[in-house]
Parts: C-alpha cells; sequence; structure tokens
C-alpha cells in the first residue's frame, strides 16, 4: 500500500530507545501533583488529540489511564492497570457478547432471513407501502434475533433494497425505511450496547433488556405509522405492483393453515404446561417447559416443512419464531440468565442451519473468524476503558466532575438534555462504543446524583445510539447500506433519507424523556 | 477468508478442513512469521467460542432436564472466555480492525499519516510497558504459587489469565511494531499464488 520507507534504522532506534526508556522512567521516583483540574483538562486534550490521530481508541484510553494513574501515586499504583483489565475479563457476563454475535453471523449467512422476508412479503406484500412494512417487522424480528446492526442492514439491502426499487418506492423512503429498521438491532434486546452499558456502568443487563423492549416497538411502530400515513397522503411514493406494473411473484397460499401452522408450537406448549401441572411442576420450571416444548415442536415443524413447499409462511416464519422464543423467551421468563438464553441461541440456530441443509465448515469458521474479531475490537476498547476510568475516579476526577455540573445550580432534566446533545455531537463522529467508554465513567455519577436511574439513562442512551448510526458523517448505517447498494445510489442520497427517521428517532428520546416511567413500569 | 483458503477447506472433510484452515496463512498482502503465529493461535482459540457455548448449553439442559445442575461449568465458561477476550486483542491487531477514528488520518499527507502512526506505536509501547512493569510482579506471584479461583470447582484462573493479561498486551504493542514496519518498510514475504500452492504441496506431502 505505502512504498517502501528507506529508513528501518529509525524505527528500531526509536523502539528500542522506548523499550529501554520508558521502564527507566517509570521505576524512577517521580510524582506529580498536578491538581484534579488540570488532570481533567489534560486528559481531555489528550483523548483528543490522540484519537484525531487514529490511535486505536482502547490503548489510547489505558495509556492516558496508566499515565494518570503513575503521575499520582508512582510506580507502586502502577500493578492497578493490570488489575483492572484482569477484573473485566474475570467477569461472567461478557461471555454474552461472543455468543450474541456468533449466533448473529451463523444467522446472516443461511437463508432464514431471506425465508422469513419472503414470507412476509406473501403475507402483506400486496397492500400500499406494504414491502417497507415488511422491511420494518423483519427488522424488529431480527433485531431480536440478534444484538449487533451491519449484518441486518446488509441483508436488507441486499433483499428489500432490490425489490423495492423494482416497483417504483421512493428511493428515500426505501433507504431510510432499511437503515432505520437495521439499526434497531442495538435497540431491541438482546443488544451488545446494552450488555456493555450494563457492564460499564453496572447496571442490570436483565433489567435493561426488560426496559428497552417497549422504547424499541416503540421505534419500529412510529417508523411504521410514518411509513403508513405517508404512502396514504402521497400514494406514488409506494405504487401497487398493478399500478408499476411490475410482476410482484407473490404466489397464493392458504392463509388461515398458516397461520395455524405458525402459532401450532404455542399451541403445544400450552399442551405440555397443563401436563406439567397435572405433575405437580410449578412456577420457574412451567415457563421453563413451555418454552422448551414450543421450541421443540417449532424445530420438528421446520424439519416437516423443509420438503414441501405448499406453506411458504410458516415455513419462512418458523425459524425466527423459535430462535426468538427460545432466548427472549429465557430471558423474560426468568428461566436462565443472558449468556445461557444466547448460548441456547447459538444451537438453536446451529440446529435449524444444519435442518435446512446449509451447515458447512467453511460458514461456520467464517462465522467464527468474523466473531472473534468483532469480540476483539469491541472488548479491546472496554478494556482501555476500564483502565481510564479507574484512574479518573481513583484520583477524584468523578467527583471533581460531578461537582462542577453540580454546582452549575440548573436544573436536573438540564443537564440530562446536555448529556443527551453530548452524545449526539459525539455520535456523528464516533462509534457506540467509544461514546460509552468515554462518558458513562463521568456521566453515571452525576445521573445518579441527580436521582435518576441509571436503567432510563442507558435506555435513552441507546435511543441516542439510534440517531448515532444515522447522522452523517460517520453513520455506520450508511456505510453498511452503500456497500451493497446499486452504484447509482451515493451517500448523499443515503444521508438524505435519513431526515425524516432521525426526526421520529428524536420524537421518541423526548418522549422518553418527558415520561421515564414508559422504560420503567416494567423492571419496578 | 480468501478463495483459495476456502476451495482448501472444502475440498477436505470436516477435521481436514479445520485443519487446514488452522493452519492457513492470513490473507493479508504480506506476512511475517508473526502474523502466522498469531493467525495460527487465534483460529485454534476461535473455536473456545463454541466450546463455551456446548458447555453453557449442557449446564442448561442437566439443570432443566435431569435437574442436577453442574459446578463446573459457570467458571469453565469464565475461564474459555477470558482467554477468547484476551487472544482477540492480538487477532485483532494482526487484522488491522482496532477501532480507531480515520477521519482526520484519512485525509492528511502520507508523512503525516507516517507521523500518525508513530505515534500509535508510541502509545501501545508505552501502554504495554507501564503494564510489564506494574504487573510483572503480581503475574509471575499468581503464576508460581498456580493462585486458584477459591471456588469449589476451583480452576486456576488467576494462575493463567493475570500473566496472559500482560503477555498478550506485550503481544499487541509487538505486532503493531510488525505491522509497522510491513505497511511502512516493505518487511514480510509477499503472498502469491506460486507461493501458497507450495505451501499447501508442503502440507499434503506431511499428511
Amino acid at each position: 500500500m505505502n512504498p517502501r520507507l528507506k529508513l528501518p534504522v529509525f524505527f528500531f532506534t526509536f523502539t528500542a530507545l522506548l523499550a529501554v526508556a520508558i521502564p527507566v522512567i517509570l521505576l524512577s521516583d517521580f510524582r506529580a501533583d498536578l491538581g484534579v483540574g488540570m488532570l481533567s483538562l489534560l486528559l481531555l486534550i489528550g483523548i483528543f488529540a490522540l484519537l484525531v490521530a487514529g490511535v486505536p481508541l482502547g490503548f489510547a484510553t489505558g495509556f492516558l489511564g496508566a499515565i494518570i494513574i503513575w503521575l499520582n501515586f508512582g510506580e507502586p499504583g502502577l500493578g492497578l492497570v493490570m488489575q483492572r483489565v484482569y477484573d473485566l475479563v474475570a467477569t461472567h457476563a461478557i461471555i454474552a457478547v461472543p455468543f450474541f454475535i456468533v449466533m448473529a453471523s451463523l444467522l446472516e449467512r443461511s437463508g432464514i432471513a431471506k425465508d422469513m422476508y419472503d414470507s412476509l412479503n406473501i403475507a402483506m406484500g400486496r397492500m400500499r407501502g406494504g414491502v417497507a412494512i415488511v422491511t420494518t417487522i423483519m427488522a424488529v424480528i431480527m433485531a431480536a434475533m440478534s444484538g449487533i446492526i451491519g449484518g441486518e442492514i446488509v441483508l436488507l439491502g441486499l433483499v428489500a433494497l432490490p425489490q423495492m426499487l423494482r416497483l417504483g418506492y421512493n428511493k428515500y423512503l426505501a433507504i431510510g425505511t432499511i437503515c432505520a429498521g437495521g439499526s434497531l438491532g442495538t435497540m431491541i434486546p438482546p443488544s451488545v450496547v446494552l450488555i456493555i452499558y450494563g457492564l460499564v456502568t453496572e447496571t442490570s443487563i436483565t433489567k435493561l433488556f426488560t426496559a428497552s423492549f417497549i422504547p424499541g416497538l416503540m421505534l419500529a411502530g412510529t417508523y411504521m405509522i410514518y411509513i403508513l400515513v405517508r404512502t396514504r397522503l402521497n400514494p406514488s411514493l409506494a405504487p401497487l405492483p398493478s399500478e408499476s406494473g411490475v410482476a410482484a411473484d407473490i404466489p397464493e397460499t392458504n392463509t388461515r393453515m398458516e397461520l395455524a401452522l405458525t402459532l401450532m408450537p404455542f399451541a403445544f406448549g400450552l399442551v405440555f404446561v397443563l401436563i406439567a401441572r397435572m405433575f405437580g411442576i410449578e412456577s420457574t420450571e412451567l415457563v421453563a417447559t413451555f418454552i422448551f416444548s414450543s421450541a421443540i415442536v417449532a424445530m420438528a415443524l421446520v424439519a416437516w416443512l423443509q420438503k414441501r413447499d405448499d406453506f411458504p409462511i410458516a415455513k419462512g416464519l418458523l425459524p425466527p419464531i423459535m430462535v426468538v422464543d427460545l432466548v427472549l423467551g429465557s430471558i423474560y421468563g426468568g428461566v436462565t440468565g443472558y449468556a445461557e438464553a444466547a448460548a441456547m441461541g447459538v444451537v438453536a440456530s446451529i440446529v435449524l442451519i444444519w435442518i435446512r441443509s446449509e451447515l458447512n465448515t467453511v460458514m461456520m469458521l467464517e462465522g467464527l473468524e468474523q466473531t472473534f474479531r468483532s469480540v476483539g475490537t469491541i472488548l479491546w476498547v472496554t478494556f482501555g476503558a476500564t483502565v481510564l476510568a479507574g484512574a479518573f475516579s481513583l484520583s477524584g476526577g468523578n467527583k471533581f466532575v460531578a461537582n462542577a455540573i453540580l454546582g452549575l445550580d440548573v436544573a436536573p432534566i438540564v443537564v440530562i438534555l446536555v448529556m443527551m446533545f453530548i452524545f449526539f455531537i459525539l455520535g456523528m463522529f464516533m462509534d457506540w462504543i467509544g461514546i460509552v467508554l468515554l462518558c458513562m465513567p463521568v456521566f453515571i455519577p452525576i445521573v445518579t446524583q441527580l436521582g435518576y436511574d441509571t436503567i432510563w439513562f442507558g435506555i435513552l442512551f441507546s435511543v441516542n445510539m439510534q440517531i448515532a448510526f444515522l447522522t452523517p458523517p460517520f453513520g455506520s448505517a450508511a456505510f453498511y447500506l452503500k456497500s451493497v447498494a446499486p452504484p447509482e445510489i451515493d451517500l448523499v442520497t443515503i444521508y438524505r433519507s435519513f431526515g425524516p427517521f432521525i426526526a421520529l428517532q428524536a420524537f421518541i428520546l423526548a418522549i422518553l424523556v418527558i415520561f421515564p416511567q414508559i422504560s420503567l413500569f416494567l423492571v419496578r | 477468508m480468501d478463495r483459495k483458503t476456502k476451495e482448501l477447506i472444502e475440498s477436505k472433510g470436516l477435521f481436514g478442513g479445520i485443519w487446514a484452515y488452522v493452519t492457513a496463512p492470513p490473507d493479508n498482502e504480506r506476512i511475517t512469521a508473526a502474523d502466522r503465529i498469531v493467525t495460527f493461535v487465534s483460529r485454534i482459540v476461535m473455536f473456545f467460542i463454541l466450546a463455551g457455548v456446548f458447555v453453557t448449553f449442557y449446564e442448561v439442559v442437566m439443570r432443566y432436564l435431569f435437574g442436577s445442575p453442574t459446578i463446573w461449568v459457570n467458571e469453565m465458561v469464565l475461564w474459555l472466555g477470558s482467554i477468547i477476550y484476551l487472544a482477540s486483542g492480538a487477532y485483532t491487531m494482526q487484522r488491522r480492525a482496532h477501532i480507531r477514528i480515520t477521519a482526520v488520518y484519512d485525509i492528511v499527507s502520507r508523512n503525516m499519516r507516517l507521523f500518525f502512526d508513530y505515534v500509535a506505536i508510541f502509545v501501545l509501547v508505552v501502554y504495554a510497558m507501564f503494564m510489564l512493569v506494574g504487573a510483572y510482579d503480581v503475574a509471575w506471584e499468581a503464576f508460581i504459587t498456580w493462585e486458584r479461583f477459591g471456588t469449589i470447582f476451583d480452576p486456576p484462573i488467576p494462575a493463567t489469565v493475570k500473566p496472559l493479561v500482560l503477555i498478550v498486551t506485550l503481544a499487541v504493542a509487538g505486532l503493531a511494531l510488525n505491522n509497522m514496519l510491513i505497511d511502512w518498510y516493505g518487511y514480510g514475504k509477499k503472498q502469491d499464488d506460486a507461493d501458497s500452492d507450495a505451501n499447501s504441496k508442503a502440507e499434503e506431502d506431511q499428511s
């Protein structure tokens, strides 16, 4: 990529000098008493400078954290650097991150999502704006199966975008629907964003999952209402197949029978629950009976339908229903923790892919490789940040910033709004992970002292990140879509189409700020 | 994964294919021995994710189907997990995939980029040195006394993971240097078709 430089001598001298000089400096008895205010300011400048220079985030933060510790406590304090990383690594909760990612990366390599899209399309594709609605529903179901975005947007971009364009949908509407819907992956549980937020702020992740469910559905609901209203007001935005003169390719099917088949697992689940009750099984075990038996029946139905073509809707919908039933059912039913639910989700996905005879070595290996890399990128940022957060709070920085803000004597809600604004601005330039790790150690103590709930704040944060995925110049959703969109759709078009959806997200955010009980009534 | 590796995997059976994948070189343009070692180790550790999944699944089955929860699964998964998280950092560095903000980096001149890369090297090496100076004693102590987790199953998590934090951090800094040598100074063997074919032939001869 870069032409060869001639001077490796400089490089080796530089490295050798560093490796020798740094330990010598560290072991010397140097200590500087800078004062907290000065320290916070230097930290802010340092972070900014290193990030601009493109230093990997996890190491920039870890480096600054180590320096703060050293300045304050000298060499004896440095053990803390490793201790912080070790404490985080030896936490059981993080295991859910690789599990959920591996599940998502296996599912996106199978044809399950494509089949689900086709079956939803058969059910709803005929109405006005139907494909856009199908896309949103599909995004919600996929979001309930995976905790990351990217794969989802790519998939919808490959499947739904060509169809909407072919049917003559307004391209802005089509693109906005795909990207806004696809971003829901980190809002609707299971969500890796919420897991990391929970870890960093020591909030119950199960409660976060419970609380984020309704706000996530509210977002999806507003998208759907928006699509319905706009296409009703201006039918030319979403022509019907008959109007655009394009064949819809929608086969006829026995809808009633399909519905019965789709709901059959739950009927069986209820039967098993009744049987189990006769044997005196109670409470959690009863829920477990329902979830596991319905999952097994769904699995059997999928296997049975695999060879048949007469029930396309049930065939496409049963696999995702089964996975969602198993994962979210186990978490919400209190049957297992979310890490165990994730493991069951992975096993279920592998079995489903095997039943569909799509399982092969290459896809498994690719899925693992992708997971491994994502785990590395997400968690190593967390490691650096935990060092920085530990160092900053040990030197009294948290208290200093909190006091400074509390001393401003403004209404608490104004502080929250300012934080939202900071999220918004940072979201234009940074990944969610960077924002969680840089802001939360400072913000959370303030939020708690102001008397707000950290669960509520987490929900607000993840809605904010929905906006961050869409805002230019670095909204990641746009880049994911661009990678699979036809060449005539450029980034400007993509960003332009986000406008109304960003407004909808801001509207939901405002509602959630004004009515905290929407997020909280389920967890109380 | 590049096309050649895929074909290699598909041409063998399940285990042969996995082994071919584990020993295959990374698909970068130029690679050094360090790249190959990291890739080899990472591709083994990747399977710990699946191991963790199945062990956790086994626990759920034992608990709900047979009513006898295990005592070892939780800590086993913790142990596997900690190795996964740490090892993934080195792999991510080899893939040059660590999260960084490239907005400015992408638009500045080539010399400025070289300078920025040196800043990154400085940060990484100094961070690793901080870690080394601060944690060497602790890590060595934990390893030499074979410090255990203090539970019923009692796996030696501190004894293995504490040194591992240190080792991987140093390895990541080393890999950053390695990447710099490859990307800027043209080190490493250029990978082309003839070379890889020779590799795969050599492997077939061995097996």
